[in-house]
């Protein structure tokens, strides 16, 4: 069997579809749009171009996109759509353009298939070519993401291994960019927003890809122009969702805990006492009218008292180990905010805050 | 001149070793030797809690309390995670921010190489130039071998960070001559601009009159020859391996009868290293010995003990253990590179570290020549006298004083200080001009943090908690007590004080009750006054008169050591410690629930009991359990008032008049026991007494007033069951007031059978319908009722029983003690007697 046609069958199998694939990459359009120039054409390259979906949002927002990629077939499909794309290795490519001359290099879900000396060398030549301002973009999974890191990462036998985002990260302040943002991408929704999280969501909830988009220096004008995009907050970390679940669980054992003694208050109560009799003479009635259903009744009650025991002792088990799992996000997160928001602050703290916050 | 002292040095994992001690003693005798003309200031990190309280009480006798100015940031801003970096800029701003506001004329900076894996800030004209920062300066050790301290990228990049940040700094003091030098080489200071203020041996190491155990340390380290000693970390400049070589290259025969000890803990490998090492020179293993670990007694022991004392490292900064060990007068050969010969002053005595025959002739020299010993033991006796605390801190301060008086006016014409009005406004400005990535949770809790540093100078608040009963009355006594402190304190508050409720729940902190307190007051509520996070500052008073649960006090332990960090006066109300004294009377796991509760609110600074028994039990308890209480925590007690409330629970139970039912109370003595009935209020027992009482042919009645508590369904059974029911023995469940004050009336005698109580005010509720007291013999009792009351002792019914009948005795002869001289407050003479109990006027033993 050879690599190229067992890559291509995985591909087929495992790579979204090309819609899928257009619409994640819509979050970078609000960096790069502030940059366009009116009169002047901008140029853009794409590291590993694939398919091309990335240079057919170029095209639409009037970037004149060039695409290289190792694989030949993958070419095809951008010169079936009028994309401008060839054929050889993406950094040895980018070595040859001129300094100054782009003003966005894009990396998606390459920098994974190479090795760390040659990442280096990527970001650096990204940093020559690019115009002041321009951005360097690389998109790469996330090995927050529990599932990610152990497991769904190595789907990929040509995946070296995964690059933490403060990695990468500090790779593009070593090489001088100006400013850099970590963005966790493609999470689901229901993570962020779910008042019963579980154990899958803490496993595989954070957002399963990152990017970090850094920009070049430039002069004070051209670079704010970004500066919007570059202050909103992406997607949800790992630490983020154990510290909800971890939450709830304790909001959970803290109700039953209330149920229990509201329960013990009520079994020794006076009126319940004094119901008794009405109570034994109901269960009397009800097991003459089912009296062959009875002993599968009381089956079915006990299986569920049991099921409903386990899983407090279940939900007790997890919980410290769960708690054991965060103890140094404990640490890691000092504090958190009160669950509603403006009164968790002192009225002369609230306008200091809506003072920090106003927009420029 | 006024001095700020920021003093993290002792906050940080620096408290450990040299400069922590350094910064704490230094600013000791800076606070001793400053009486006149100056007023000094101490800044301490509050986003680095755990220690600040050992530091205030540390500090206690040397400065006012007020004195202590504790300022909070953002965190965590550990330079070592690359998303800090916000934070870190906006805590440098908040910080030298808060000091612009203290406007001092000069600050201290104790330490500054800080703050790469742990929380620390310190920066220098980030937010304005107008105050001159004064830095100690105590070495250049990772500059100058850079090979060794400075490998790790990360690490050298901060370093490097750092050197340039400190060359801001107006002026220096240095530990010694030689690092001064260092510092003008290397780091390009005028000599105008730096000061040696030299060191001392650390005030916390006093010398041991009377060593014990020594013959027991020495056995169990092996160490059976007279010795020469050496400790120190085991960096290569410490100079460990050319000591070993040069101890080898000792004569066999003066080998022989001596050891070298190496004392202090070392990692693992660098045993290994050292040992193959001595291996190698022909060095066996009992003539080198590793003491590993040991505690500060332990070294000062193997000091007494040393022949002499040797210090081979070719860097230092200062080079404490030299001066350590000529307190113990002993011979100290050294080397004679960087500030160790500052500290000899004796030339005879120092040797090139480089050269190993050098040293080992030196070596030989000690342990042999007696005289050479001798004269360099004298050396020691001498030359450790130049060393003080207090000539650093006189020369620290001169020389400051010195400086800022000559510099005072170029400093005022190049930098503006920010006008004080505006300075919050600028630092919001700065730090929206950050341009780092950072979360809308850091902006809140940078938001907390200012407003809580630029807190405007206002009245005191008396910070009222009362959380239970925000949400719900439950109606209990407690929560009475509550009710009426807090009427009364919010209609005449105390002196000096204006007076605010709050209230935490699991869901949030302390906020202002301020909805509730309309409410209670029946104002009328005005749509603005939202409950809001309480604001707090130095000189408030935090009352904790509500009982917590205890899951919700531990959620909020924090909170308290936070307020108490910044000076506010944390105290809490204690009503009892029934549950810890008689937990078969109580439910289950509420003994653990309330001693863990109590080992919480005695971390602060007082308790008030609602009587003085409940003081003495929470004072024995306290000691049996070891718990050890801050510096000046007091335990005080009050009474609580007995005014009849005015009802406020809506409509009263229909009075069934039962006419049957009064004319048997009336007709023969009727003995009347009021209360909630529960294990611990002994009804048991006087039910027993009472049927005993019957048998023998006594005729009187029982009637207990009270609801159904827990734990009590046998005695239920029994008030049910009984034969006597409703001819002698009553039992009235929920009846109004005006009910049970017509049974009052009919009654002979309360009977008080607790046994145990908080207070006791169902004895002055007796005293107030003026019927006689039959009470258990317990302190509380005896406190409120006094010579006023029957006294019976005794678990058992008959003992009971033979008080009744002594009772009936007296009664018949007119010999009855009545209770109507039994002293009681009004809650309004309660409220003023509380505020006395907190020391709310100031009169507490600690300074304020």
């Amino acid at each position: 069997m050879s690599e190229k046609s067992f890559y291509r069958a995985f591909e087929d199998r495992h790579r979204g579809s090309r819609e899928l694939i257009k619409s994640r990459l819509d979050v970078y359009r609000s960096f790069i749009k502030p940059l366009i120039h009116s009169v002047e054409r901008s140029y853009g390259i794409d590291l590993g171009c694939g398919r091309g979906e990335w240079l057919e949002i170029l095209e639409e927002m009037g970037i004149s996109g060039l695409g290289v990629d190792l694989d030949p077939g993958m070419l095809s499909s951008c010169s079936e759509r009028g994309l401008k794309a060839i054929q050889g290795d993406a950094i040895a490519y980018l070595a040859t353009l001129e300094d100054e001359s782009q003003i966005v290099v894009s990396a998606f879900h390459m920098v994974e298939h190479i090795s760390f000396d040659q990442l280096q060398n990527l970001v650096q030549e990204a940093h020559r070519v690019l115009k002041p301002g321009g951005l360097l973009i690389m998109e790469t999974p996330n090995p927050e993401n529990i599932m990610v890191a152990t497991c769904s990462f190595y789907l990929d036998p040509t995946h070296t291994r995964p690059i933490p985002p403060d990695l990468l990260l500090f790779l593009t302040e070593f090489c001088n960019f100006s400013r850099s943002k970590i963005l966790r991408l493609q999470e689901d929704v229901q993570t962020i927003q779910s008042t019963s999280l579980n154990l899958n969501h803490v496993l595989g909830g954070a957002s399963p890809d990152y990017a970090v988009i850094a920009q070049k220096a430039a002069a004070e004008d051209i670079q704010s122009k970004c500066d919007y995009a570059f202050s909103l907050n992406y997607g949800v970390d790992t630490i983020t969702i154990a510290t909800n679940y971890s939450d709830q669980q304790n909001q959970k054992l803290f109700r039953l805990e209330e149920a229990e003694s509201t329960l013990k208050a009520i079994y020794s109560s006076f009126s319940w006492r004094i119901t008794r009799p009405l109570r034994w003479f109901g269960n009397l009635c009800r097991k003459f009218r089912r009296r062959s259903n009875l002993s599968s009744l009381k089956f079915l009650l006990r299986k569920r008292y049991f099921r409903t025991l386990g899983g407090v002792i279940l939900v007790r088990r997890l919980e410290s180990s769960a708690r054991e799992f965060l103890h140094f996000s404990a640490c890691h997160l000092s504090r958190k905010p009160d669950t509603d928001k403006t009164n968790s602050l002192s009225s002369e703290a609230q306008k200091i805050y809506a003072k920090l916050k106003a927009k420029a | 001149m006024r001095i700020l002292i920021d003093l993290q040095g002792s906050q940080t994992g620096s408290r450990y070793r040299g400069i922590g001690r350094y910064s704490l003693d230094i600013t000791k005798a800076i606070l001793r030797n400053a009486a006149v003309g100056h007023e000094v200031f101490i800044l301490l990190n509050g986003g680095i809690p755990s220690e600040i309280t050992a530091l205030r009480e540390e500090l206690d006798d040397l400065i006012s309390q007020d004195h202590i100015l504790v300022w909070e940031g953002v965190g965590p801003v550990a330079y070592v995670n690359l998303g800090n970096r916000w934070r870190q800029r906006a805590n440098e701003l908040i910080r030298e921010a808060y000091i612009c506001q203290q406007k001092p004329d000069v600050v201290i900076l104790t330490t500054f190489f800080e703050g790469y894996g742990e929380e620390f800030t310190a920066s220098i004209g980030r937010f304005d130039n107008s105050i001159p920062v004064v830095c100690i300066f105590y070495d250049l050790i990772p500059l100058l071998f850079p090979k060794e301290y400075l490998s790790h990228a990360w690490y050298s990049k901060w370093y490097w960070g750092r050197v340039d940040e400190v060359k801001k700094a107006n002026y220096f003091l240095s530990i010694s001559n030689a690092s001064k030098n260092d510092a003008i080489q290397y780091f390009g200071i005028e000599k105008s601009r730096i000061v040696n203020i030299s060191s001392a041996v650390s005030e916390s190491y006093p010398i041991l009159k009377e060593l014990h155990n020594t013959r027991n340390l020495l056995s169990h380290l092996g160490i059976n020859k007279p010795y020469l000693m050496y400790t120190s970390a085991t960096d290569p400049r410490k100079n460990h391996l050319r000591l070993i070589e040069a101890y080898a290259k000792l004569d066999a025969t003066v080998r022989k009868g001596y050891q070298l000890v190496l004392a202090g803990g070392l990692p693992k490998h660098h045993l290994k290293k050292f040992q193959k090492y001595a291996n190698q020179h022909g060095l066996s293993a009992d003539e080198l010995i590793f003491t590993g670990q040991i505690t500060d007694d332990e070294m000062k022991i193997l000091y007494s003990q040393c022949r002499a004392f040797i210090f081979p490292s070719w860097y230092e900064g200062f080079g404490l253990p030299v001066l350590e060990a000529m307190q113990f007068n002993k011979a100290v050969i050294a080397s004679n590179q960087s500030s160790i010969p500052e500290i000899i002053q004796l030339q005879d005595a120092l040797f090139d570290p480089f050269s190993v025959t050098e040293m080992s002739e030196k070596i030989e020299k000690v342990l042999t020549d007696k005289d050479f010993r001798s004269a360099l033991e004298e050396n020691s006796i001498k030359a450790k006298k130049s060393f003080s605390w207090d000539y650093s801190a006189k020369v620290a301060l001169a020389a400051i004083t010195d400086w800022v008086s000559t510099c005072q006016s170029n400093f005022d014409i190049h930098n503006q200080s920010t006008p004080s009005e505006s300075v919050v406004d600028c630092l919001i400005e700065k730090i929206r001009q950050l341009k780092l990535p950072h979360s809308d949770l850091d902006l809140i809790i940078a938001s907390e943090a200012i407003s809580l540093n630029h807190r405007s100078v206002q009245k005191r608040q008396l910070l009222v908690d009362i959380s239970v009963l925000v949400e719900r009355d439950a109606k209990t006594g407690i929560q009475r007590v509550v009710r009426n402190i807090l009427r009364e304190w919010l209609l005449n508050p105390p002196d000096g004080f204006i007076v605010k409720p709050v209230y935490a729940s699991m869901n949030h902190s302390y906020r202002y009750a301020n909805q509730f307190t309309n409410r209670f007051l029946n104002k009328a509520l005005s749509p603005d006054q939202e409950d809001t996070a309480i604001e707090f500052s130095a000189g408030d008073c935090f009352v904790g008169l509500d009982l917590l649960y205890p899951f919700l006090a531990k959620e909020h332990a924090h909170f308290y050591q936070k307020m108490r960090n910044h000076g506010v006066i944390v105290q809490f109300i204690v009503y009892d410690l029934l549950p810890i004294l008689l937990p078969q009377h109580s439910v289950e796991g509420a003994s653990e629930g309330h001693s863990e509760w109590l080992k919480i609110v005695s971390q602060s600074d007082g308790l008030a009991c609602i009587s003085r028994a409940v003081a003495n039990e929470l004072k024995a308890w306290l000691q049996k359990e070891g718990i050890k209480t801050p510096k000046h925590f007091l335990v005080n007690w009050f009474h609580l008032g007995a005014d009849p409330e005015i009802d406020q629970s809506g409509p009263l139970a229909p009075h069934k008049a039962n006419l049957e039912e009064f004319k048997i109370l009336a007709s023969k003595p009727s003995f009347l026991s009021v209360g909630t009935l529960e294990p611990r209020k002994g009804h048991e027992q006087v039910l027993d007494s009472f049927e005993q009482l019957w048998e023998q042919g006594i005729d009187i009645n029982l009637v207990f007033v009270g609801k159904q508590g827990w734990k009590v369904e046998s005695l239920i059974n029994r008030l049910k069951n009984h034969p006597e029911k409703s001819r002698r023995l009553f039992w009235f469940d929920g009846i109004s007031d005006l009910h049970l004050n017509e049974i009052y009336q009919t009654c002979s005698c309360l009977i008080a059978a607790s046994e145990g109580e908080g207070f006791g005010l169902p004895l002055i509720e007796a005293a107030h319908h003026g019927i006689p007291i039959l009470a258990r013999s317990i302190p509380v009792f005896h406190e409120v009722a006094g010579p006023n009351a029957f006294y019976f002792e005794g678990k058992h019914p008959q003992h009971l029983a033979s008080a009744v009948q002594e009772w009936l005795q007296l009664s018949s002869k007119n010999k009855l003690v009545s209770s109507k001289d039994l002293p009681w407050l009004t809650w309004a003479q309660s409220a003023k007697r509380l505020e006395q109990a907190l020391c709310l006027d100031g009169s507490r033993s600690k300074v304020l």
